[in-house]
């Protein structure tokens, strides 16, 4: 069994909700309520929820890029949130982030060769030739020529600039990759190539990923776990050939019944979920996805919030149905 | 000859023909369509797919002769809807058109509303357009001046009651007090359908939904996808779906049509292409999807990226990323489309 590098512990993240005439703070939106995971070396870690579940704040929270409201982040041992800014610069350079949107997150000033080479000379880890040869050796890598080294981002198609994002996330020879929504932006025949970029360095770099999608067939794929978001708490976490086969949350098997499969003889009963999901965080006290659940079991739903257990080996899911 | 052969079947509802599109712009022009060809019966519901950039949202919109020109440029083709060239019919007969055949969905239920008016106002002015055609009573619609005049008011009563009627068919609850509602008071999901209740509040035979799902959430896109799939057999429409969402075309469509850099590379069937893809960018397309059992390292992406369509390649545009490429798909332009299967044809010298 290999070492659990990442260790997130009752993670929140509160964002006041101001408002009135002086803009006093009128309310919270509980972005993530709670969440606990652990990522372990060497794995696919993905992280699936619809839009303001919660998982892209999670991703942001666990490399301090967001302050967390309450929590433990270990990494490596170590409590990231009782570090200083300082020595937080430090240990990010082991944790780096590849964003959606490769067009809003390279500076179009920039040279793909400063793009790539920043994070070395921030960290001071290189100068010179030294710097010259270390950025060549990573253009390689992530499989963009050398003669791409002295443009502009807006030379590069989506898929391109994806790689300089990718590139330059691998400068610092992190350990883990936060990756949030990294092919969402490209289309389908250039997210395949990105794809298979990304297992290809983690074979080679032996790299975590925490892979942040709301792409079901995406995550199935790279993922070795994966946990399912819902107003800011997971409702279900487990290897992902057992939550795709034999999904155990209602709201699990709602999903996946929902995501469109690429093969017009598949035949599946699809169950529709009624309603949508409420962005202000749910009740206190109550199960956040019973407004929505098809299949309400009591009262208790209403009446008290589930936690996660164990259902079968490594596969947690909370929900009463399970109790 | 190419008007008998429109005028002879009934049930073709829409035929693209040799459709050739520029666009002027600062850096040169861009042949956005080159040579694109459609065909659309009667009750189908056609799946146009491909990349960003390939034109498949062009396309559509030429059917309704809203690509916007200049900068556009309609260099050669015909666009026949319900067997007449709309490339010839006056402005006011196409307003009349839009009005009463066509319906339109976009991707982004947003910016597709007008966020000062309630979706009320703004429904009533749809349909009061598609009712009535004469200017001063349509100028009505939204209220004021034209309140004065007995017959408007009435219209717009007969309107109010229309939307509200429509309203509660695409499933907004509580449709009445709703309906005074602004855009903004409506989530994603709920604007898309105030959306599809405008547009289906004429009697429209062809309905292009242009990306209708790509901003929703997946259980929200299989709600919409349900209503669609409801209307359609309610309203008796045919559906132009636009997506690059290949999940969405099997489930949705019978038909599909693969666009690749301005052109349409191969249609047949749901089966024929996701079963038996013949095009090699329908191969490689199909290959680049992971679905249920894919394992890790099996798919690939195609190599290369898509053309720049201010300098595309000559002969076939897909030559440069292809893998069976001939040495003539780089010399001559690519084959008119050849029928490989029963209503299954594509445009590749592979097949010639």
């Amino acid at each position: 069994m290999s070492e659990t590098l990442l260790q997130v512990k009752e993670l929140k993240k509160y964002f006041p909700v101001k408002g009135g005439l002086l803009q006093r703070r009128i309310g919270y939106v509980k972005a993530v309520d709670g969440v606990d995971l652990a990522i372990q070396e060497g794995e696919s870690f993905g992280l699936v929820g619809e839009s303001g579940s919660g998982k892209t704040t999670v991703g942001k929270t666990i490399l301090r890029l967001i302050e967390p409201t309450a929590g433990k982040i270990i990494f490596e041992g170590q409590n990231l949130c009782e570090l200083s800014e300082s020595e937080m610069r430090q240990r990010r350079s082991e944790m780096q982030m590849i964003f959606q949107d490769p067009y809003s997150s390279l500076n179009p000033r920039m040279t793909v060769k400063r793009i790539v080479g920043e994070p070395l000379v921030v960290h001071d880890w290189a100068k010179g030739r030294a710097l010259d040869e270390k950025v060549r050796a990573l253009i390689d890598v992530v499989g963009l020529m050398e003669d791409h080294l002295y443009r502009y981002p807006h030379e590069f198609s989506g898929g391109q600039r994806q790689r300089i994002g990718i590139a330059r996330a691998l400068a610092l020879e992190p350990k883990m990759l936060v990756l949030d929504e990294p092919t969402s932006a490209l289309d389908v025949s250039v997210q395949a190539q990105v794809l298979a970029l990304l297992l290809h360095l983690q074979r080679k770099l032996n790299l975590t990923y925490l892979f942040i999608s709301h792409d079901l067939a995406v995550i199935r794929y790279i993922c070795d776990r994966v946990a399912l978001m819902y107003q800011g708490r997971i409702l279900e976490l487990g290897p992902v050939e057992s939550i795709f086969q034999d999904p155990l949350h209602p709201y699990t098997q709602a999903l996946l019944s929902a995501m469109p499969v690429a093969d017009p003889e598949f035949e599946a009963e699809e169950i529709i979920l009624e309603g949508e999901i409420s962005t202000l965080g749910g009740e206190e006290g109550a199960c956040r996805f019973a407004p929505r659940c098809p299949s309400r079991a009591s009262g208790r739903c209403t009446g008290e919030e589930p936690i996660l257990r164990e259902q079968e080996e490594g596969h947690f899911v909370a929900c009463h149905l399970y109790d | 000859m190419t008007r008998r052969g429109t005028a002879m079947n009934k049930n073709l509802l829409v035929e693209i023909r040799d459709l050739r599109l520029n666009f002027r712009t600062f850096d040169g022009v861009s042949k956005v369509l080159n040579g694109v060809n459609l065909k659309m019966y009667r009750g189908d519901v056609l799946g146009l797919v491909g990349e960003t950039g390939c034109g498949k949202t062009m396309s559509a919109l030429s059917i309704a002769r809203l690509v916007p020109c200049p900068p556009g440029e309609i260099i050669a083709g015909e666009v026949f809807f319900e067997g007449e060239d709309v490339l010839k019919k006056t402005n006011e007969e196409m307003r009349l058109l839009r009005a009463q055949k066509l319906a339109m969905i976009f991707q982004d239920p947003t910016t597709s509303l007008n966020p000062v008016f309630s979706i009320g106002d703004q429904m009533i002015d749809i349909i009061g357009s598609r009712q009535d055609t004469s200017k001063a009573s349509r100028l009505g619609m939204l209220g004021g001046a034209g309140n004065l005049l007995p017959g408007v008011r009435q219209l717009r009563r007969r309107a109010k009651a229309r939307a509200l009627e429509m309203l509660q068919r695409v499933g907004i609850s509580d449709a009445s007090r709703r309906i005074d509602d602004y855009p903004h008071q409506f989530s994603g999901g709920m604007r898309q359908r105030v959306l599809i209740a405008a547009a289906l509040s004429g009697t429209p035979t062809l309905l292009i939904a242009d990306e209708p799902t790509t901003a929703l959430d997946v259980s929200i896109q299989a709600q919409i996808l349900r209503l669609i799939e409801e209307l359609v057999d309610e309203l008796n429409l045919s559906v132009l779906l636009i997506t690059h969402n290949l999940g969405v075309v099997a489930k949705t469509c019978q038909k599909v049509a693969v666009m690749y850099a301005g052109v349409v590379v191969e249609h047949g069937s749901a089966l024929d292409i996701f079963k038996g893809p013949k095009h090699p960018y329908t191969v490689g397309l199909m290959r680049a999807i992971p679905t249920y059992g894919t394992k890790k390292g099996e798919i690939e992406g195609i190599p290369g990226s898509v053309p720049n369509l201010l300098h595309p390649p000559l002969g076939c545009r897909f030559h440069p990323r292809c893998e069976h490429a001939l040495p003539r798909c780089s010399e001559e332009p690519p084959p008119p489309p050849v029928e490989v299967g029963e209503g299954h044809e594509v445009s590749c010298f592979l097949y010639c």
